[in-house]
């Protein structure tokens, strides 16, 4: 059995499975991994189903220390994991003799770790589930995040422990939505709104929902009896100021939802920081569809890198057609997704993906590139030849 | 955006108790019960909620019955809108015809330390705290739906005589058996949740056990009473050896 002692928490550190689902006619919320994809990625680098609990780290990771030898998997943010002085990467498990120091250093990207033992973490379930619900107080270690002492304990003994070479989260900027269900309620302007303007994920943002900053979205006014507000849905209060709900989130909400982020993107949306910048793409319910199938796909093998070259002399662009930011190295991104702007004379193009990936190397940006230089480098399971498709942007 | 329009709304094809159906992104389907805040639509809400749920329809992942809407949640992963909709439309409805609604008798001590909030809201509502107390016992009010917090019964409607605003600024931390009014609602707080209502008075009774199945007692559609207590018996209630459950008023 793996075991683990605590001793420092780090910001908030939690057990959490994929959440408590089916009690929310009861008022209890369903939480969970904010990131299932980086914990479905953690439980099967140790041979786990997918929705076993794990332990969920939050920007600043924990130091533990190992009380009895066994293999853990890391997945998700890199959080500068070191293991008696060795880096540790996240896509990995490794096997930890007894008396190894476990530590987290500075954040590089992504927001939610996760931390894998061999058969989940043993806790009792409460309702089906062993998330920690800390606003209930029930689930986990005592219904609330790990302090300094506590233990953790695995279930079983591992009979395998493996490497990914993939990306185990799904970094990026760009979450896609589809219409929300009172947009009827807003003003014709605001979808519109939404999808042409950059927001910032404010730092009062937490596991309910993150707020948005950036200028107001026409509001609706009126008042409406709270109803049941799903998980993605996009509030808008009457300041005009978005709420992204997340895991964490009551059942009941007032405010109208003017969109709602698709599942395949909650990870995208669980791996966002504060002060990190996000902008809105709108797809139907079949663009939605295959968006899922696609992001839940785990590739096996090695990832292929690609180079794209620029098709024609010219500038790349650093802000898309409306003047947002666009994605950049480290991001993930999808099929059809705009991945770059590139001026030449007299036109202007928007390159767009062509297969899903993570882009490596972008640009350099503002500066005249001959036909054929290298304008990005992304990797991933890249079958077509292009890479890429033009469109006149 | 015509075409968006119509692919966030679907309408029905026979008849059902619903009046609209709405998609919810890929994570639900909202139901529309018309939008009447009466008991009539409400009893509705539930009547589908409860078929819903007893159906286990794999896929469905989880259901939040509110005052005229109903969200069905189910995981795109396993299963489509398209396919969410045709199995609502033929969804057996008949076995759960609507139960027999419960009263159920809320033992409750009022102001003090219980009921920090009585004086104030008082004052606001240009009432004695005991005239607060009296019309506050004085009606039986119909749960409408359970949400907010793990068993927070969200009832009503009180008498406009006492209707408050919100607090301007919620607590961080309501003890557990709260009983609480907000706007034409009144409510019990299971247990330790931030709050934005007033609090005027306190039940030692146990509202949601996570031991237990189901873990609260009442269901949406039924009563609550509540009858001012001395302090001596809230005592005595809050001291029993095993937690007190809520009883049923036997008339």
């Amino acid at each position: 059995m793996t075991a683990v002692r605590v001793a420092r928490p780090g910001l908030l550190t939690s057990v959490q499975d994929t959440g408590r689902w089916g009690y929310e006619h009861w008022g209890v919320m369903v939480g969970g991994a904010q990131d299932e994809w980086a914990l479905a990625w953690a439980n099967r680098l140790v041979g786990n189903c997918d929705d076993q609990a794990a332990v969920e780290m939050t920007a600043i990771g924990p130091e533990l220390e190992v009380l009895e030898e066994g293999p853990l998997a890391l997945a998700g943010a890199e959080l500068s994991a070191v293991v008696d002085g060795h880096a540790w990467p996240s896509g990995t498990a490794r096997f930890m003799e007894a008396g190894a120091r476990i530590r987290f250093g500075t954040r590089r990207s992504g927001f939610r770790a996760y931390l894998a033992f061999p058969g989940g973490i043993d806790v009792p379930a409460v309702l089906g589930s062993r998330s920690t619900d800390w606003a209930s107080e029930i689930g986990g270690l005592g219904g609330r995040p790990l302090a300094a002492g506590d233990c953790l304990r695995s279930t079983t003994h591992a009979a395998t422990q493996t490497s990914t070479r993939w990306p185990t989260m799904r970094a990026g900027h760009v979450l896609r939505v589809m219409p929300g269900v009172r947009r009827d309620r807003f003003p014709a302007s605001s979808y519109a709104q939404l999808l042409t303007r950059e927001f910032t994920v404010s730092a009062d943002s937490n596991g309910i929902g993150l707020r948005l900053t950036g200028e107001p979205i026409a509001s609706p006014r009126g008042d409406w009896p709270s109803e049941g507000m799903a998980i993605g849905s996009i509030e808008c209060p009457p300041s005009g100021h978005l709420l992204l709900l997340m895991k964490g989130r009551g059942s009941l909400g007032g405010y109208p939802p003017l969109a709602h982020v698709i599942r395949a993107d909650w990870p995208v949306m669980a791996q966002l920081a504060p002060g990190d910048w996000v902008v809105f793409e709108s797809v139907d319910a079949e663009e939605a569809q295959t968006a899922l199938a696609e992001a839940w796909q785990f590739p096996a093998g090695e990832p292929t890198s690609k180079r794209l070259a620029m098709p024609y002399a010219g500038w790349m662009m650093d802000r898309d057609r409306y003047g947002r930011r666009l994605p950049g190295a480290g991001d993930s991104v999808w099929r059809g997704q705009c991945v770059a702007r590139i001026a030449s004379t007299g036109q202007v193009f928007d390159v767009v993906a062509s297969g899903a990936g993570v882009l490596e190397r972008v640009g350099p940006l503002g500066q005249w590139l001959g036909k054929g230089e290298t304008m990005m480098t992304m990797k991933g399971a890249l079958t077509n030849d292009g890479g890429f498709e033009l469109r006149h942007g | 955006m015509p075409k968006r329009q119509h692919q966030s709304t679907m309408h029905k094809e026979i008849a059902r108790p619903w009046t609209a159906v709405h998609r919810v992104g890929d994570a639900g389907l909202l139901l529309q019960f018309g939008t009447d805040l009466g008991e009539d639509s409400n009893d509705r809400v539930h009547q589908v909620a409860e078929a819903v749920l007893d159906a286990q329809f794999a896929g469905v992942v989880g259901v939040v019955p509110a005052f005229t809407t109903l969200l069905v949640e189910y995981d795109a992963r396993r299963l489509t809108a398209e396919q969410l909709l045709e199995w609502l439309q033929v969804l057996p409805m008949g076995r759960s015809r609507p139960r027999s609604a419960r009263t159920w008798d809320v033992p409750v001590l009022y102001g003090g330390n219980a009921g920090p909030d009585l004086e104030v809201a008082a004052s606001q509502l240009g009432l004695r705290p005991d005239e607060v107390v009296s019309l506050h016992g004085a009606q039986i009010y119909r749960i409408y739906c359970i949400g907010f917090a793990p068993g927070f019964p969200l009832a009503g409607l009180l008498t406009p005589a006492l209707r408050l605003p919100r607090r301007a600024i919620p607590r961080t931390r309501v003890y557990p058996g709260a009983v609480a009014i907000a706007g034409a609602q009144t409510g019990i707080y299971p247990l330790a949740t931030p709050g934005g209502w007033h609090l005027i008075g306190r039940t030692p009774v146990v509202l949601f056990d996570w031991q237990d199945t189901p873990p609260c007692l009442y269901r949406p559609g039924d009563r609550l009473r509540f009858r001012a207590v001395s302090e001596e018996e809230y005592h005595a209630l809050k001291a029993s050896t095993s937690p007190v459950r809520l009883c049923e008023v036997r008339e």
